[in-house]
């Protein structure tokens, strides 16, 4: 079986799942508490944190852990003013869809910003909507579904220009170890990611929140890290987040790089294939087989090749994807859209023998259109 | 103490049978003691044509009051006490249940029932007699015989006296099992499963039959038909699913026949497959969740097409309902939600765009030659698996080839 929805989740690594194993059973220490053993649970957790704040570049006390990227996601919208106007692109993940629409009853106007058919936030369209009473967006680093890469950076700066006031969020976690995530470079205010994206465990993710960002804990309770955020702190999570960083911090994009290359070409000879976003993230291919339904040929590989549809939060339903509709996709191709993820798993050699199955199963498949 | 708190159980249709009644009754005693096995030390027991379930711990009372409410063959249940026949007890526990039950202040009626005759006090004076001690007793309490808020039952019988004053209703119908088998096509929609539900309730046995058409729809279709499966066993206890890979006689359908006829003649192939492993399973009859004109295959002249292909009686209990109202039964029963869940449970490539509403049954047996039909048939029945489900989920798995039944059915085709 060749495993080929890594943007659902990944598979942990081996050092991640050691890592994770022994810290459950040695380092079980609340680090809240007095005694010497807390204390050299602290100090390991310190370590790991320290980690994955040099991953993405800020600072220990940048950065807050979460139970992943929806919590993440939440948190930051959360710091929305009341009353004021805030701008999502209209093909977010749905933990921030979902939350920004919410934030409603709280008096807060929520504004889809549209995307480009290449599946990109335009920087004048953005600007266009931010004004004096913006006090939040939120842009997507890399889209989960189809890739997309948003340039932060020149987005963050373009709102910052029309109103310095405004906070900038992005949801990182396709991003993530991914696609190079400076996020002084960005500029951003806050930042979402996620451990189990990156072959670490599920259940922990992280909010990097910039120094002198005004800050809401969106969890209360006993006070734990720095009363940002409450409940007593996932150590071994932690460390395990950390151990996939580690392992992935080198060369990991790049070999990912090759083998989505590798697929692009060996994709290419099927005949009326269609990608969806050519520039899109290295670890994400979105890719539609005319006239084959997306589900049909999921599950027809799914002895073989595992691939996703749409982002797996979203495609037990049968409606075509948001993310889809927004890139103004037809209703045939979107039907037909089949997203393939890569990880460190993956190696270019089973590309071939993924490919040949994908191709045996779209022919066989292309035989049965509606009469 | 000097009573024990009990079920007293009614049953509805059961009281119509004659000599035959004490057959229906065991069937239901037996599926009542199916339904509580999991409360350790609960009885049931029949005594002048009313049953009485007794041991059942207070804090489950409520738990067993669902799941007999669900077993056809009951009309009501009633939780009550029983104790010594004794004019005194029955004002004593009337009082106590009363007070149990925070009613303090409401009208009622007395209604008293003298089985046992060798009890000196007739039924309209042992009303008499417990509604001035109630009121004697409790003074809020009133007695209103045209329109009272409740009535309190006190019946004396060979067992003891019982007083109750709750009526929990039930399904009615008649027991399983005391009317034979029938095989139901699930399909995964809404209709199905109400149609089984009516079939079992007038004391149907039923197995059920499912077409799969992997990879056109999805192992999780498949699982969401063994939920509906498992929700159906509230009342049926225990359901065999028999799954029919059925992909192959469907492209070859596609591939071979007319566009038109694509629907009926997969509808024929699955009406035969489930007439065999009926006649395999002694099932007595077919049944179906068709409703008259609800899609194509469902016109008068479809439905005539499908029933020539069986011998096999086909009932079709909701063929009379409007969409609706069939609705309405599954969201009652319970399965309406597992129904409306999003996987397609028949692939639209198989359905064609303009498929005949009025097919000619000849023509569609001129089309049905164009496929080798034993073969088709033959291939899929060798791979049929039985899943066996029962309230909790899937219990048993087995491919029809290793049962027994499958041996007769191979010496019944030479």
């Amino acid at each position: 079986m060749i495993y080929l929805d890594n943007s659902a989740t990944g598979k942990p690594l081996k050092a991640v799942v050691d890592a994770y194993t022994l810290a459950l059973e040695e380092d079980y220490f609340n680090i809240s508490s007095p005694y010497s053993n807390a204390l050299s649970t602290e100090k390991k957790m310190a370590k790991a944190k320290k980690i994955i704040c040099d991953a993405i570049n800020c600072k220990e006390s940048e950065l807050i852990f979460t139970s992943g990227g929806t919590e993440s996601d939440n948190t930051a919208l959360n710091l929305a003013k009341d009353n004021s106007e805030i701008i999502v692109s209209c093909y977010e993940h749905h933990a921030v869809l979902n939350y920004a629409e919410s934030l409603k009853k709280r008096n807060i106007k929520v504004i889809l910003c549209p995307v480009n058919k290449s599946g990109v936030v335009e920087k004048e369209t953005l600007e266009n909507l931010v004004n004096e009473n913006t006090s939040l967006v939120s842009i997507m680093h890399v889209n989960n579904e189809i890739g997309a890469i948003n340039d932060i950076k020149m987005l963050c700066s373009a709102v910052k220009e029309k109103n310095p006031n405004t906070m900038f969020h992005s949801d990182g976690v396709q991003a993530f170890m991914h696609i190079c995530a400076d996020i002084k470079e960005l500029g951003v205010d806050l930042y979402s990611i996620s451990a189990h994206k990156i072959h670490g465990p599920k259940g922990i993710g992280a909010l990097y929140i910039k120094k002198g960002v005004p800050f809401t804990p969106f969890i209360s309770g006993g006070g734990q890290q720095e009363n940002k955020r409450s409940g007593t702190v996932n150590v071994p999570s932690i460390i395990a987040f950390s151990q996939a960083v580690s392992q992935l911090k080198n060369g990991f994009s790049q070999n990912i790089k090759e083998i989505k290359d590798r697929y692009i070409s060996l994709l290419s000879k099927i005949s009326d294939v269609k990608f969806i976003c050519p520039d899109s993230a290295p670890n994400i291919l979105s890719v539609a087989f005319l006239g084959v339904k997306a589900s049909s040929l999921q599950n027809a590989l799914e002895n073989d090749v595992i691939i996703g549809k749409g982002s797996a939060c979203t495609s037990r339903s049968s409606k075509v994807s948001h993310v889809l509709e927004a890139i103004g996709l037809p209703l045939n191709i979107a039907e037909s859209t089949i997203r393939i993820s890569f990880g460190a798993f993956n190696t270019i050699e089973e590309a071939d023998q993924a490919v040949e199955k994908i191709e045996y199963y779209v022919n066989y498949l292309r035989k049965y259109k509606r009469k | 103490m000097d009573y024990r708190n009990m079920i007293i159980v009614k049953v509805g249709e059961i009281h119509l049978k004659g000599l035959n009644r004490p057959f229906f009754e065991k069937t239901l005693i037996n599926n009542m003691k199916a339904a509580l096995k999991k409360f350790e030390g609960v009885t049931v027991s029949i005594s002048q044509s009313r049953i009485f379930v007794y041991n059942i711990d207070p804090k489950d009372l409520d738990e067993a009051l669902e799941k007999l409410s669900k077993i056809f063959g009951i009309h009501a249940l009633s939780p009550a006490r029983e104790f010594e026949k004794d004019i005194d007890l029955c004002i004593k526990n009337a009082v106590e249940m009363l007070e149990e039950a925070k009613i303090t202040n409401a009208t009622f009626k007395v209604k008293a029932r003298r089985a046992d005759k060798r009890f000196p006090i007739e039924s309209p004076e042992i009303a008499a007699k417990v509604g001035a001690g109630i009121l004697e007793n409790m003074p809020n309490m009133k007695v209103d015989l045209h329109n009272p808020d409740m009535f309190i039952e006190v019946e004396i019988r060979d067992r003891g006296a019982y007083v109750y004053f709750e009526d929990v209703q039930a399904v009615g119908g008649l027991p399983i099992g005391t009317n034979g088998r029938a095989m139901l096509l699930l399909s995964g929609g809404i209709d199905s499963p109400v149609a089984g539900y009516m079939i079992a309730k007038r004391g149907v046995q039923l197995d059920g039959v499912h077409f799969y058409s992997f990879p056109h729809t999805s192992e999780r279709a498949k699982e969401k038909v063994y939920e509906l499966a498992q929700e159906l066993c509230d009342y049926v206890t225990r359901l065999s699913v028999f799954v029919v890979p059925f992909t192959h006689i469907q492209e070859e359908i596609y591939d071979k026949c007319p566009d038109q006829f694509m629907t009926i003649l997969t509808r024929r192939f699955m009406m035969k497959i489930s007439e065999r492993i009926a006649r395999l399973r002694n099932c007595g009859a077919l049944v179906t969740g068709e409703s008259i004109g609800q899609v194509a295959s469902q016109t008068m002249e479809s439905l005539n097409c499908t029933d020539s292909a069986v011998n096999l009686p086909v009932f079709r209990p909701v063929i009379g309902m409007d969409k609706l109202e069939i609705m309405e039964i599954a969201k009652n029963i319970g399965t309406y939600e597992t129904s409306i869940l999003p996987f397609e449970d028949c692939c639209t490539v198989f359905t064609p765009r303009h498929p005949s509403t009025k097919p000619k049954l000849q023509e569609v047996i001129k089309a049905e030659q164009l496929l080798d039909e034993e073969a088709l048939i033959d291939e899929a029945m060798q791979m049929v698996e039985r899943i066996d489900i029962d309230a909790d989920g899937v219990i048993y798995t087995q491919k029809l080839t290793d049962m027994a039944i499958w041996q007769e059915y191979k010496k019944a085709l030479i």
